[in-house]
């Protein structure tokens, strides 16, 4: 105890003799209307746009609206006591956030304020929530897969590391459930993932934040909030605020991904806004730059150069569409920014098809490009397979006569159906998705009933971690599946479903 | 608020406060006549409000510079042993 003392004599003492008494001299506007979390201030003719203001009673709020005798700026608060005539003082700096490897495990709202109970993060680094993105030169090219643990989407709509994918599909479809589950397959993968709730439920937001810790995601977690009850200048900044703990990793040749759930939300708080701030409207009420809003943000999801430090941000923004009506304003926003976008349909997810992903919809434009070479070895004809099979469904709906060749097509295309089917707490590793793939591809699931193939899976790779754990060992640490390591993992797979098929044919 | 206004801690002087508006006066370039009002929350010095600028030289604001430099975590002193 004697020692922390003099250690905190040392600090006062030092801090003492280094100090300069050093007046300030700033700008002050005065309050003239305060209403909606909007305050129109009068004077700070110097102010700044996105500045930083104080008011009275430690309140903050950002300048938004700069005109010639006064200043526009929203709250950061949710109520205010602010009355006219109150003083006002520019802070001469943009809003930023703390930043930091301290923040990992936290919950934070969008100025770095703890929402889990904790102690403010110990950090003595900031970034300003706004920040250019990255030049084109800085880049470099997404090659390197990011697996979400999700067959459907690691096989057929592939994300790469620095790649920004939409995740979109009408409320109660999964889209939620699938970023966390993206999250929490980083647990190997160091990964630093940030989670954005926008305008969520503090029930929601409290549920994902369980089912990280319960997953041992929060290691190395962020997650940045801002409930539905809060300002709307709160919800604004949520996105930018993650964005920026992001980016002090990505800066650092560190791999994020950061999840942005959603930016409708977004869109709709920042219209709230904007239309308090009397801005002029355009479509659906939005205001003019809706567009910028969202592009500026993803355009800073990127994979730097090696002369940067090598490190990528992945954004995984979410957008809930109404009806799946993905041609309304926000949709093809968001849609035409990002690198591709994987659709979630709510007749799949109500007919047991989950993850409810439209594969006829979905895209990644990066595409096999941030695959492995096992994964693009076994995943080339999965798309088209699906397809053939829908187009073939529809005619036996109908009864129609059908021949071999198409039967099998049919009874080949319902089993890779069943196969992509995976429950929300399932991931799967690169060679356990390799190996089911390769089954599927040798017809090995053809005879299955389909009730029966979730748990021949299960069974199956049970059977392949006991006899094949250095193959598929060496499959996720390389990346690569050898034409020696194909071939055993296919006699594996024929063995099992032998031995399936001699015990069934025992029982009838 | 309209017009220049110091605020001042208790018993600054009216001494100080000619002292004051005859420094601004130089420094703006026009004769300030302020209005006085007593904040006793700035502990000490001065806060000017003129022509949409404060100048600002109370001890409360020097102490919050002092805190600010001060680390968040306690614990941190125990580490520098």
């Amino acid at each position: 105890m004697v020692e922390a003392a003099e250690s905190v004599g040392e600090f006062l003492k030092r801090r003492i003799e280094n100090f300069k008494y050093t007046p300030r001299i700033y700008e002050y506007g005065t309050v003239e209307s305060c209403a909606d979390d909007i305050v129109h201030v009068r004077g700070l003719s110097r102010c700044r746009y996105n500045e930083l203001l104080e008011f009275p009673g430690g309140e903050y709020g950002i300048a938004m609206d700069l005109e010639e005798d006064g200043v526009g700026a929203v709250l950061l608060s949710k109520s205010s006591e602010l009355t006219p005539g109150a003083t006002v003082r520019q802070t001469g700096g943009a809003v930023t956030v703390p930043v930091g490897a301290e923040l990992i495990g936290r919950v934070v709202d969008p100025i770095g304020r703890p929402l889990d109970g904790g102690p403010a993060a110990d950090t003595d680094r900031y970034r300003p929530l706004e920040s250019p993105a990255p030049s084109i030169m800085q880049r470099s090219g997404v090659d390197t897969p990011l697996l979400t643990g999700i067959l459907a989407v690691d096989s057929m709509i592939p994300v790469g590391r620095g790649q920004r994918e939409l995740i979109i599909g009408d409320r109660q479809t999964g889209k939620t459930a699938m970023a966390v589950t993206a999250i929490l397959n980083q647990k190997q993968e160091n990964v630093i993932c940030v989670y954005c709730a926008v305008g969520q439920k503090a029930s929601s937001v409290a549920d994902v934040v369980s089912k990280l810790r319960a997953g041992g995601a929060m290691a190395y977690t962020v997650v940045v909030a801002s409930t539905a009850d809060d300002c709307a200048a709160m919800q604004y900044l949520t996105p930018y605020a993650g964005c920026a703990i992001g980016e002090e990793f990505l800066y650092s040749g560190k791999d994020v991904l950061v999840v942005y759930d959603d930016l409708s939300r977004h869109a709709v708080a920042y219209r709230s806004m904007s239309l308090l701030l009397r801005r002029p409207s355009g479509r659906e009420a939005y205001p003019g730059d809706v567009f910028y809003l969202h592009s500026r943000l993803l355009e800073r999801a990127a994979r730097l150069s090696d002369d940067m430090g090598g490190g990528s941000m992945t954004a995984l923004p979410i957008v809930e569409t109404m009806s799946g009506d993905i041609s309304a304003y926000i949709p093809t926003n968001v849609i035409s920014i990002t690198d591709g976008q994987i659709y979630l349909e709510s007749e799949l997810f109500n007919a047991g098809v989950r993850p409810a992903v439209n594969v006829g919809l979905s895209v990644s434009r990066v595409g096999r490009n941030a695959q492995n070479a096992a994964m693009k070895a076994v995943s080339g004809n999965l798309r088209l397979d699906l397809a053939e099979y829908r187009d073939m469904s529809v005619f036996a709906r109908f009864g129609a006569d059908i021949d071999d060749a198409t039967a099998k097509l049919l009874r080949r295309g319902e089993k890779l159906t069943e196969l992509l089917k995976q429950s929300g707490d399932t991931r799967y590793s690169l060679s356990e998705q390799v190996a089911l793939l390769l089954a599927y591809g040798d017809d090995a699931f053809l005879n299955v009933p389909d009730g029966k193939i979730s748990d021949v899976r299960s069974l199956l790779l049970y059977f392949l971690h006991e006899d094949m754990k250095e193959a598929m060992a060496t499959v996720d640490s390389t990346g690569m599946l050898t034409e020696a390591t194909r071939g055993l993992f296919l006699d594996k797979i024929r063995e099992f479903f032998e031995k399936g098929a001699a015990e069934s044919a025992k029982r009838a | 608020m309209s017009g220049p206004v110091l605020k001042t801690a208790e018993g600054f002087g009216a001494g100080n406060v000619a002292y004051l508006q005859e420094k601004f006066g130089e420094l703006l370039g026009k004769p300030i006549n302020f209005t006085v009002e007593t904040d006793l929350s700035l502990i000490g010095g001065f806060v000017a409000y003129i022509d949409g600028r404060v100048y600002d030289a109370a001890i409360k604001t020097q102490l919050s510079r002092f805190k600010a430099g001060f680390p968040k975590n306690k614990a941190r002193f125990a580490r520098e042993r």
